[in-house]
């Protein structure tokens, strides 16, 4: 017992030691779209819609997403650590997790300790343990490995309750992650290398996987982005190559290595140790080597037609597999084994935690952002924060998902301009979407409504006395191609049928008009419409679009609809070179009760030309 | 479960050891000045590339993209003959293999300056005699626009137009004096 300890603490201890940067970390992309889940859920059917509707690439993972974003941030708000003490609490679960399981798959506890550690010094684990979004990639081995010590118990015992125990893991992992639809093919390895008479309990999981594989692919939206079209072709060996050679630690597609000659030298010797292991252990039949093979090329395979979505992280559970089969065949011939070891361990310890590193740094450039932003908006309370100078890690490292959200009382924008000085990822989002346009900047400085703020070279720096001239210069007496009625800015373009300004919109009434900037080379008109909570009979209200007297969009919102928001493509005989009048006719209308009521088409955000 | 348990208080203990929060400031007030010579590779001159301009690549210079712009702040004194523009940028090998020709347009202030032609590989100094009519007020704003550039995909997934690693505007250096 004191040795499986000592071996568990000397795993764990590696675990913390390499990758405690990651229990420090702040969030970055895509964390802050779930953290933002909370917002959306007023009711139960809410709750239950977000925990099991299909987001994010159609994929449904309550445990490790919906449940781990939506419980943390409940309790904890925007405090990062719970979120990474959760993950690492769970990694060291999977750490005993292996350690036991190689032990009792091969007898040997230092092989147990051996595979966990050579899982835990794999490159690849670096972003799972970096990233609050990655949960997922630890979590589901949570379930994987449980399941497996459930079935080894049913195998070696026959206990009716171990069977239980790994149907509700069973179960359990595909609320992690939808690739546990692999459980049954590891889990037939085992009964068929081990124990093959108690096949017969096989075939209900490989249903249920089934079912379930179907199930995900029917409700999945099909992928426009080209990152995550499936590629059923040739390159499915292209990919496997490519991440049978990430699988050493020591090499990524971009990762700059110095000397290269050293770093292939290295892993071309962890690659033949790591074969010679693997045929010598399958010569003397040792069952684990085949176990431990076809438990990396089965938690692989999913995600090898993904060719245009190649990534570290999808390896952090196949190359456990590797993992036993190396320490297996290192604790049997620790002589011959010791070499190309010590250079795994040494080479990608040093890639893992200068992955984990670069992560961290990125995390805290966000964190530094987002934080000097709330710190502006306390010194300028109500005031509008524009950010200049924007770096494009900046951005897609923590922008993108709008964190500004998350806090109330924010009004952040991107100073006009700022989007293109960011690198485009149209399958990420369009940084334009942020952008103050530039004679609302103008207004808004002019007025005092607004303080301009740059993040270059670290802290954020205020720059609002510069931004002022700049945009006093730029955009004298231009109009503005995008406003917002819902905002006090640029009410100079808004001509008749508006009523007064109400908390972020303002009613039009049955006809309304403003006047738009010169659309240059824009692509579309978008509009954002709100019906009010409480409009009695009114059913279907139509809105019409017209640009210098010319429809240009015709749209009817449902009485079930409480907004709208659309883009029309702008009509070809537009000079797009002039200012644009528009109109805005809604019908019916509302009128409100009591003496001088007001008529009320419809509630207006932004409307203009992107 | 002990086990476990113990490794999560050392865990959070580790997680402890990190800075007192209420030590880090992330917001620096007062006025920025404006300067009238940008490096583009010091990422505090960033404010001062308006738009157009990539992130700094080997701490010295940026790529640009089809249109990009710079504010500067005009000397203090404007000799008669005006101020001297320039900027100092590369063209890459790649850029005038899939375009042998492009034109860099430039304006000041919404006022037009000679074009320059990109036709070769290397490093450039731009250079452009700026009148003092086109530099009122404490602002200038420079803007540029290539007629044709490397589109996204071509190269890497952004626009990349020129190579720039630094931007200025100097009062023009005094005409030598005849030789005697």
């Amino acid at each position: 017992m004191r040795g499986r300890l000592a071996g568990f603490i000397l795993a764990a201890g590696l675990c913390l030691a390499l990758y405690w940067p990651g229990l420090n970390i702040w969030f970055a992309m895509d964390d802050f779209a779930w953290l933002g889940l909370r917002a959306s859920i007023n009711t139960w059917p809410d709750l239950i819609s977000t925990l099991f509707s299909p987001m994010a690439q159609g994929t449904i993972r309550p445990l490790s997403e919906r449940l781990y974003f939506l419980t943390l941030e409940g309790l904890f708000g925007l405090e990062a650590l719970p979120f990474r003490i959760v993950a690492f609490t769970v990694q060291l679960l999977n750490i005993w997790l292996v350690l036991r399981l190689v032990e009792r798959m091969t007898g040997s506890r230092a092989g147990g300790v051996a595979a966990a550690m050579l899982w835990i010094v794999n490159s690849a684990l670096a972003f799972a343990l970096s990233w609050s979004s990655a949960f997922n990639q630890i979590l589901w081995p949570c379930f994987l490995l449980a399941g497996c010590h459930a079935r080894w118990s049913w195998l070696i015992t026959g206990s009716r309750r171990a069977r239980w125990a790994e149907w509700a893991f069973f179960i359990l992992g595909f609320g992690a992650l939808e690739l546990q639809v692999v459980y049954p093919a590891i889990a037939g390895a085992m009964t068929l290398l081990y124990r093959r008479e108690r096949w017969k309990d096989l075939p209900p999981l490989f249903a249920v996987a089934a079912v379930y594989a179907v199930f995900n692919r029917w409700i999945a939206q099909p992928q426009t982005s080209p990152v995550y079209t499936l590629h059923w072709d040739g390159s499915l060996w292209t990919t496997l190559g490519t991440y049978l050679r990430m699988a050493t630690g020591m090499w990524q597609p971009d990762l700059p290595r110095d000397p290269e000659a050293w770093w292939l030298a290295a892993e071309c010797l962890v690659a033949f140790g790591l074969a010679a292991g693997l045929v010598g252990m399958i010569w003397r039949r040792e069952r684990i080597a085949v176990f431990g093979l076809l438990w990396f090329f089965a938690t692989l395979a999913p995600i090898l037609p993904l060719k245009n979505h190649i990534s570290d992280y999808y390896l952090t559970v196949p190359v456990l597999g590797l993992a036993m089969v190396a320490a297996t065949a290192a604790v049997r011939h620790p002589f011959w084994a010791i070499l190309p070891v010590l250079v795994y361990g040494v080479g990608s310890g040093i890639v893992a935690r200068r992955a984990i590193e670069y992560r961290y740094n990125l995390a805290e450039t966000g964190h530094a952002l987002i934080a000097g932003v709330q710190e502006a908006a306390r010194l300028h309370p109500g005031k509008l924060i524009l950010l200049t100078a924007v770096s494009s890690e900046q951005y897609w490292g923590a922008i993108n998902d709008n964190p500004f959200r998350l806090i109330p009382g924010l009004r952040v924008y991107l100073a006009p301009g700022a989007d293109e000085n960011i690198e485009k990822h149209p399958d990420l989002g369009d940084p334009a979407r942020f952008v103050l346009a530039g004679p609302a900047a103008r207004a808004a400085l002019e007025d005092g409504q607004a303080v301009v703020y740059s993040p270059a070279g670290g802290k954020l720096r205020n720059v609002t006395a510069l931004w002022r001239d700049l945009a006093r210069q730029r955009w004298s007496g231009e109009l503005s191609p995008m406003l917002d009625a819902g905002q006090s800015l640029l009410t100079g373009q808004l001509d008749d049928g508006w009523h007064p300004l109400e908390p972020g919109f303002r009613w039009a009434a049955g006809r309304a008009g403003l006047r738009l900037g010169a659309p240059g080379e824009a692509r579309e008109l978008s509009v954002e419409a709100f019906r009010g909570p409480e409009e009695g009979k009114r059913g279907p209200v139509t809105l019409i679009v017209m640009l210098n007297g010319a429809q240009a969009g015709r749209w009817v919102i449902a009485k079930e609809n409480s907004s709208l928001a659309v883009s029309t493509a702008l009509p070809a005989s537009l000079d797009r070179t002039k200012p644009v009048v528009v109109e805005l006719l809604i019908s019916p209308v509302l009128r409100e009760e009591g003496p001088g009521g007001r008529q009320l088409g419809l509630a207006f955000g932004k409307i203009g030309f992107r | 479960m002990r086990k476990l348990t113990m490794a999560v208080a050392v865990m959070v203990a580790m997680a402890g050891c990190k800075k007192d929060p209420q030590t880090v400031r992330y917001l620096e007030e007062g006025a920025s000045q404006l300067s009238s010579a940008v490096n583009t590779g010091d990422p505090r001159a960033a404010i001062q590339l308006l738009r157009g301009f990539h992130d700094i690549e080997n701490n010295a210079w940026r790529w640009t993209g089809p249109k990009f712009s710079v504010a500067l702040r005009p000397p203090k004194v404007i000799p008669t003959e005006g101020a001297k523009f320039y900027m100092d940028y590369a063209v890459a090998e790649l850029f005038v293999q899939k375009i042998p020709s492009a034109t860099l347009t430039i304006t000041v202030n919404g006022k037009p300056l000679e074009p320059e032609v990109i036709a070769k590989a290397g490093n450039f100094k731009l250079e452009r005699m700026v009148p003092p009519a086109m530099l009122q007020g404490d602002l200038a704003t420079f803007d540029f626009a290539l007629d044709k550039f490397l589109g996204a995909g071509e190269v890497d997934q952004r626009e990349l137009g020129l190579i720039v690693s630094g931007v200025g505007l100097r009062a023009a250096k005094p005409a030598a004096p005849p030789a005697k």
